[in-house]
């Protein structure tokens, strides 16, 4: 006895170190400034400006969070570096920076950037440089396009010079049909929004990407339905006329097309093509392709290119830590176990319904259980393999919707009677506790609705004003002691679970509990 | 595929919070082991017992709706084994209605421990562990007509629960149970409140088994608990204060953007 229970103390305790561990050490070792991929990049000269950085989610869709914005001279590919890191020290962007977009100015260089801020939303940040390389983000944002419009999520955007100062676009939504918005500025700094509508979608679609070339058309990516293509054209009366599919190169990596940034200049054309493959082990990442021309018909991959496309090799993929490694199965294992355990309550429910049905106690209750639980499971059967029956459907139909749901229902529809007789318990004033809180639950009550309001429009409908402010002045201590009351009360428990809980875990992962009852 | 780490502050509290439990555990071992004030919803487990054995009826004892991997239903099974142990020298039977099914073998082990702990492991009964529905409506109809078959006298509500709260504590509360709860769920809370005797409201649900107990080392956890929560609430105060005085200063706006920022990375 003694050894089985050092067994599994043991046991509980090697297990339980390898999910502390896991949880206190890093997740990953390693890899590469890249090795999570690129995305989201600029170009500008020979210098690529991307976003890597964040973890992929198990698809494509890169995670925000943790992004940072990198250089690579196209030139010299050892210059690789940081360009700079989200800061705990800045609020706007110390959860990610992504998606830059740099411009020369009369100092040196300008980088606009989405910065992912304390509260998870994504504003536009600002850098500056004077050589391009090294890089002051400011400390605040400069533009929070959802304090002007409903926007989605701010992710696509696009930034061009125009009369004299710098127009931005950015998708959003208006009247349920997705948009395209501007704002203007003359520093970079101030940020005012534009009026109106730029460009509206047609019914269907969904502008996900753009940018505005010095042509003066804009180059979109639309959405519609899982598909995406690419186009260009004239906005022109709040539309995208003159629609012209762009016809984009794939390179060898790229299984799915993410996004394309088109820069021309000189004479040349220049595409960056972003892409990756879904099914790349051991996660998949994004790389970016860079196509060069004298037109968009005769585009060819630039000098320099990898055999695979990609502008240069990914750095090695970082690799995850052996706690990771063992308590990820472990979970998968777990989850396994608890979908087998329905079939351990169902055992366990027939083997003790199935004695009292044969002897015992309620035999008739039992009978009824088992006979239903039969039942269930010969028509679930019926129901769902082979051909259609109708007889079938209708045995199930009975059984699950008209039986098993509307009793669920009721029983659901019992909880608003029992709030009642258990809401006029707790309004019983019996001890000073009570009355307090029977003052304040009527307070909350009475201050839901204009109760004055409806009282004077009975007994007195010219005093409609006064109770108006009335309803008015009783709105300040409701929500008072809905938001500051009751929500400290909430945080205070919330600390004692937080710390009762890992003093739980604690006592189960040292075997207190089990000590204890062992002496 | 990796996978998001917690925030770095988070650790930090997890790892401070743990040594000072520990250490409060070590300084028990030794012999300093802390006073406990009362907890009348726990002393009130006694005097259920009491009754139920004074009426000759059992008592019932419900572990919620969690899973094996939630603390509240390992806390609330760390109370069963006291529950049951003290039902079992009383000879009154404890009927554990269960709504996870993996819960059954643990509820049944810590039954029959308990049963074994009192000298009557014969008195044991395997089927007084039922798996009622992994539905809730259907679990608290199950409670509610267990209640009223085997005319329960008591009823111990311990662990995770949803809306059935009120639909099980009221049903035994129309049937004149003695009734004690116990979650850390907030919005339960006021359910149990309004239908049931005594309630232990959030972490004293997890205090239950060292008062219980009155082991020395489960008593220590909770005086190193105590510990942790007087620094969070320290910290908590200092934000606050420090806040204020930048506030009636005339502090521009996000001066402790650096402070908030280190606490979120």
């Amino acid at each position: 006895m003694k050894a089985k229970s050092l067994l599994i103390r043991g046991a509980t305790f090697v297990v339980g170190a390898g999910w502390v561990l896991a949880f206190l050490l890093p997740t990953e070792v390693g890899g590469g400034l890249d090795r999570h991929g690129m995305y989201a990049p600029d170009l500008v000269g020979e210098r690529l400006f991307y976003t890597t950085g964040t973890r992929s989610a198990g698809s494509l869709s890169a995670h925000k969070k943790g992004a940072f914005i990198a250089m690579l001279d196209l030139g010299n590919v050892s210059l690789r570096r940081r360009a700079f890191s989200p800061s705990p020290l800045r609020r706007d962007d110390f959860n990610g920076a992504l998606r830059p977009r740099v411009l020369r100015t009369e100092s040196g260089f300008a980088m606009l950037y989405i910065g992912v801020g304390y509260d998870g939303r994504n504003r536009l940040c600002l850098a500056v440089s004077e050589d391009g390389v090294e890089w002051q983000p400011r400390s605040e944002a400069v533009f929070s396009p959802h304090e002007a419009a409903t926007v989605g999520e701010f992710r696509p955007y696009s930034v061009v010079a125009d009369a004299g100062g710098f127009r931005l676009l950015y998708t959003a939504w208006h009247e349920g049909r997705s948009v395209i918005l501007d704002a203007r500025s003359d520093d970079l700094v101030t940020w005012q929004p534009g009026e109106g509508v730029v460009v509206r979608a047609e019914e269907g679609e969904v502008f996900d990407s753009l940018q505005l070339l010095p042509s003066g058309e804009a180059l979109v990516a639309i959405e519609v339905g899982d598909a995406r293509r690419f186009v260009r054209g004239r906005i022109e009366g709040g539309a995208l006329v003159d629609r012209a599919p762009l016809a984009v190169p794939t390179p060898a990596f790229a299984k799915r097309l993410e996004e394309v940034v088109l820069r021309e200049g000189a004479g040349r054309f220049r595409l960056l093509v972003v892409g990756g493959d879904p099914a790349e082990t051991p996660e998949p990442r994004f790389r970016i392709a860079l196509y060069e021309g004298e037109s968009l018909d005769s585009l060819a991959p630039a000098p320099g290119s990898q055999s695979d496309g990609s502008v240069v090799t990914l750095g090695e993929p970082a690799t995850s830590t052996l706690f990771h490694d063992i308590t990820r199965p472990a979970s998968d294992f777990i989850q396994v176990v608890m979908t087998f355990g329905v079939g351990m309550g169902l055992i366990s429910l027939l083997a003790l319904h199935g004695r009292r049905a044969v002897k015992g106690p309620r035999r008739g209750f039992s009978t009824l259980v088992v006979g239903s639980l039969a039942a269930m499971v010969v028509v679930q059967f019926a129901h769902r393999s082979g051909a259609p029956s109708p007889l079938w459907g209708r045995f199930n139909d009975l059984l699950f919707y008209n039986i098993q749901q509307s009793i669920g229902g009721t029983m659901f529809g019992l909880l608003a009677a029992y709030l009642l007789s258990a809401a006029y318990r707790a309004f019983r004033v019996r001890s000073f506790d009570a009355l307090v809180l029977a003052a304040v639950a009527s307070l909350i009550i009475l201050a839901q609705v204009p109760t004055a309001q409806f009282v004077t429009s009975l007994v007195a409908p010219g005093a409609a004003e006064s109770a108006a402010a009335i309803d008015a002045a009783v709105q300040a201590p409701r929500n008072f002691l809905l938001t500051v009351a009751n929500d400290a009360v909430q945080r205070a428990v919330g600390f004692g679970v937080f710390v009762g809980a890992i003093a739980m875990a604690l006592r189960v992962w040292l075997s207190l509990d089990e000590r204890a009852s062992l002496e | 595929m990796a996978r998001m780490e917690p925030p770095v502050v988070i650790r930090v509290l997890a790892v401070l919070t743990c040594s000072l439990i520990l250490m409060h555990i070590y300084r028990a071992k030794r012999g300093r082991v802390p006073s406990v004030r009362r907890i009348a919803g726990i002393d009130a487990v006694e005097e259920s017992v009491g009754r139920a054995t004074e009426m000759g009826r059992p008592v019932l004892y419900s572990p919620g709706i969690g899973r094996l991997d939630n603390m509240m239903t390992i806390a609330a099974l760390s109370v069963l084994r006291f529950v049951a142990e003290r039902c079992a020298r009383f000879l009154v039977r404890v009927i554990v209605p269960i709504f996870e099914p993996v819960v059954v073998s643990a509820a049944g082990d810590t039954l029959r421990e308990a049963f074994r702990t009192a000298g009557v492991p014969e008195r044991f009964e395997p089927s007084d562990i039922q798996f009622l529905s992994k539905d809730e409506s259907a679990y608290a109809m199950g409670v509610t007509g267990l209640m009223r078959s085997e005319r329960v006298a008591a009823g111990f509500y311990f662990g995770s629960f949803g809306y059935e709260s009120l639909l099980i504590a009221e049903a035994g509360n129309r049937q004149g149970l003695i009734q004690v709860a116990a979650t850390a769920d907030f919005f339960q809370i006021p359910f149990f409140i309004c239908a049931c005797d005594y309630v232990l409201i959030g972490e004293e649900l997890y205090a239950a088994s060292a008062y219980l107990s009155k082991d020395p080392l489960q008593v220590g956890a909770l005086a190193g608990q105590d510990a942790a929560k007087a620094i969070l609430l320290l910290l908590l105060l200092s934000g606050v204060l420090a806040a204020m005085a930048l506030a009636v200063l005339g502090a521009p706006d996000g001066l402790l953007n650096p402070v908030s920022g280190i606490l979120a990375t």
